[in-house]
């Protein structure tokens, strides 16, 4: 089984349209969150939200023919794939197909721009006009869009598993270029905002009307964000042989199910305690190898303790010198998309020994017991990382990252 | 492949009805046909075969049945008969079990009317009990937590080929100890906003008797363990995947990707072409995947003309009809008696109908997109 290393990283998110506008805002302790302008908020509950600027949209390297009809959501997963098979070194040539998978998290794919379309067809019936707002309904559209704008002729796969989607894409992806069956991954997800995303989580409550505060006892929910992550996979001795850079090792993965609620965490944290367990022992490291977690971190009143109950559970007395943040605070829950996001800045801190800080928190919970990176990013020498991603229906994830020696 | 996967039990809700006894009897009678009856709030029906008779009656207690969607409610009825026949105690710890589903359009009727409230009333109107009904991955959940199944649960979207990806990746998670046994699934619901894109993109057929698709309702399931068990009903011998870039929505130009997928299927199941003695065709009545099925059977079987049934172009297609047709297999390597015929395309180029019982299987899918999933099923 081959080592897999991350080589590339796209990332598009409302703290910027690429990866290193993202990193360095996101040190600083900046947040994405302000005032959603996607759309009309009049009759929705709260108004905020991590939008991912429209010029971020644009793009002039990908052909007019593969952004015909490309919803939000695949344009914004075509940018940071661009992005990242540019930094990881692998030049798209016109004409020519590549022999690589693609392993994405699918999520609310092309659903604003069908919404225009439903609203229509639900007051005006069935001989409603224009069905190129329909062609993204499905979730794996995007990953069908990525595929034809970069010539991506290698296996495909599209996990849909909410908000831990695009976690086991990256552990799926790696697993997949271990064994062989594709050189190369482009992995991880993207995610738009969209009037059903919005109108469903502030239906049960679960959006803070403020800019959310992981961690926080304070905290009152979380916003609701956008943006794509992708990262390329490659074995080692392929990294090697051609001189790429890596910026971490993918050591392994976990995924269970916590058979408890649609929407509610376990408070004992025991249903994610095996998730964690499982990862630790999929990558084959210990607790006490682990130097920083990207947590879920959604600052909902009960994800949050719950989560941290895991790790307590989990890592015991090396909890306390484990830094613990959530970029939830600064980017959003960017729900499908957000775990590649996270897997992308776990990346980073561990190829950077640089911890990104939680935005938002400031005041802790004795609920949750973490150090959880106040104010801005520190510097954090990072052995091994673990990134976390817990979904509707109990469908938890994480991935282990290591330092490549 | 990392060690033997097995086909333990399986269980299905189809137009055929409720059961594989059900759908057994259909399969054994060739004039059997789906009733087409989809309905729409404004406009004609449209070619959905739809189980119009379902029930959870008899299957879930009514308090449960009255939680789930009915996506949801097809995959838990499914899974209850395959469980049903895995005998006291359980034989694997329910921390270990595991989901895969593929599904092509489950929450959408959630999603409608989530969008109902929001556009015809006032966001705030937004229903919190169907939002959680409205992800794709609501099905595959409300069942662990309906039989406490900790494993993995994962879903895939990859359209017509999402329900063998389900079993193709149950098999990589037996492989990797990722789960002692996985319920793969496939579910899909008779949507009419769904039927009427379909439609809309002239992929349905227009008329009883003319060319194309219908689409299908239901749910198939497919007990996968690694260890055979006292009576195993078959062994997932090998899969492949390819794809070629496509639009979205359209198939793609070639069979090359379905032909790339069958030929590493067979590869990683170690089968020879000759071995294949039952091809379940992916036929669903729409003449352009018929011609991408030849062009790829062409490539990757060559002369050979093992024994062909389609199930798709009377049960319909989506996500679930693809774990469907590995379902049909899997009761056909058992010796099930099946009258379909092979579908006129294969029948013309000299491929037979199923005459005594397989004892390999090639099973495949091509998506809308461009990807392809083919797998080998063997007689235990």
């Amino acid at each position: 089984m081959a080592e897999v290393w991350i080589t590339g990283i796209g990332l598009v998110t409302a703290l910027g349209c690429d990866r290193e506008t993202t990193w360095s805002r996101l040190l600083r302790g900046e947040s994405g969150v302000a005032p959603l302008r996607l759309f009309d908020t009049t009759g929705y509950r709260t108004h905020l939200a991590a939008q991912v600027d429209d010029s971020c949209l644009t793009l002039p390297s990908v052909a007019a023919a593969a952004l015909r009809h490309a919803s939000r959501t695949s344009r914004l997963g075509i940018a940071a794939a661009a992005e990242a098979l540019t930094d990881a070194g692998l030049p798209i040539q016109a004409g020519v197909k590549h022999p690589w998978g693609v392993v994405f998290g699918g999520g609310s794919a092309g659903l604003f721009e069908a919404e225009e379309f439903l609203r229509r067809r639900l007051r005006h019936g069935h001989r409603t006009r224009a069905l190129n707002e329909f062609l993204e309904v499905p979730q794996d559209a995007s990953t069908d869009r990525v595929a034809e704008a970069f010539s991506l002729a290698g296996p495909r796969v599209t996990v849909t598993t909410a908000c831990s989607s695009s976690t086991v894409a990256v552990g799926l992806a790696a697993e997949m270029v271990a064994h062989g069956e594709t050189e190369v991954a482009l992995a991880g997800g993207a995610d738009g905002l969209c009037r059903l995303t919005f109108a469903g989580f502030n239906s049960l409550r679960a959006v803070d009307a403020e800019p959310a505060k992981p961690f926080d006892r304070r905290r009152k929910g979380l916003n609701l964000g956008e943006g794509a992550a992708v990262l390329i996979l490659e074995s080692a001795e392929r990294a090697r042989a051609r001189g790429a850079r890596p910026y971490a090792r993918v050591l392994g993965y976990g995924v269970t199910a916590d058979a408890f609620h649609m929407t509610q965490p376990d408070a004992s944290g025991a249903a994610w305690e095996r998730t964690v367990r499982a990862a630790l022992a999929d990558a084959g490291v210990t607790p006490d190898q682990v130097d920083y977690i990207n947590a879920h971190g959604t600052a909902t009143e009960q994800n949050d303790p719950a989560e941290v109950a895991a790790y307590v559970r989990v890592f015991a007395e090396h909890l306390a010198r484990i830094a613990v943040s959530s970029v939830k605070g600064a980017l959003g829950h960017c729900l499908c998309g957000a775990g590649g996001i996270e897997a992308a800045i776990t990346a980073l801190a561990v190829a950077r020994a640089m911890v990104p800080p939680t935005a938002g928190f400031a005041e802790p919970d004795p609920a949750c017991p973490v150090d959880a990176v106040p104010g801005a990013g520190r510097p954090w020498p990072i052995r091994v990382a673990l990134s976390s991603s817990f979904a509707f229906g109990g469908n938890s994830a994480a991935l282990v990252l290591g330092k490549v020696a | 492949m990392n060690g033997d996967v097995y086909v333990r039990a399986v269980g299905v809700v189809t137009a055929a009805g409720t059961g594989i006894p059900a759908l057994a009897s259909a399969l054994a009678r060739a004039d059997w046909q789906a009733t087409l009856s989809p309905e729409r709030p404004d406009a004609p029906p449209l070619p959905v075969a739809v189980c119009r008779d379902f029930s959870t009656q008899g299957h879930l207690p009514p308090m449960v049945a009255r939680r789930l969607d009915r996506p949801a409610r097809l995959l838990a009825v499914a899974a209850r008969e395959a469980l049903g026949t895995v005998g006291e105690p359980f034989p694997w710890p329910r921390d270990e079990v595991g989901v895969t589903a593929g599904t092509a359009n489950a929450g959408t009727e959630a999603l409608v009317e989530v969008l109902k409230a929001v556009f015809l009333a006032s966001p705030e109107e937004a229903p919190p009990m169907q939002f959680p009904s409205t992800v794709a991955n609501a099905p595959a959940s409300q069942l662990a937590i309906l039989e406490k199944f900790g494993g993995p649960n994962l879903t895939f979207a990859e359209k017509q080929a999402g329900g063998l990806r389900a079993v193709v990746e149950a098999g990589r998670l037996l492989g990797r100890r990722r789960a002692a046994a996985v319920l793969a699934c496939g579910v899909d619901e008779a949507q009419w906003l769904n039927a009427e894109a379909y439609h809309r993109l002239r992929f349905t057929r227009r008329s009883a008797s003319g060319p194309g698709a219908i689409l299908g309702e239901g749910a198939a399931v497919l007990l996968l363990s690694s260890s055979p068990g006292d009576a195993p009903l078959a062994r997932l011998a090998g899969w492949g995947a390819a794809a070629v870039p496509t639009a979205t929505h359209l198939y793609p130009s070639s069979g090359e990707p379905l032909a790339r997928a069958i030929m590493l299927a067979l590869e990683h199941s170690g089968a020879a072409t000759r071995d294949v003695d039952l091809l379940l065709s992916l036929h669903s009545g729409a003449p352009r995947l018929a011609r991408l099925e030849t062009e790829a059977l062409a490539s990757a079987l060559g002369q050979r003309r093992p024994a062909a049934m389609a199930v798709t172009d009377r049960l319909g297609e989506g996500a679930f009809s693809s774990a469907l047709r590995a379902l049909v297999a899997v009761l056909a390597l058992g010796g099930a008696p099946i009258a379909w015929p092979p579908p006129p395309h294969l029948a013309t180029l000299g491929f037979p109908g199923l005459s005594h019982p397989p004892r390999t299987a090639l099973v495949t899918a091509l998506a809308g997109g461009g990807s392809a999933v083919a797998a080998v099923l063997t007689a235990p």
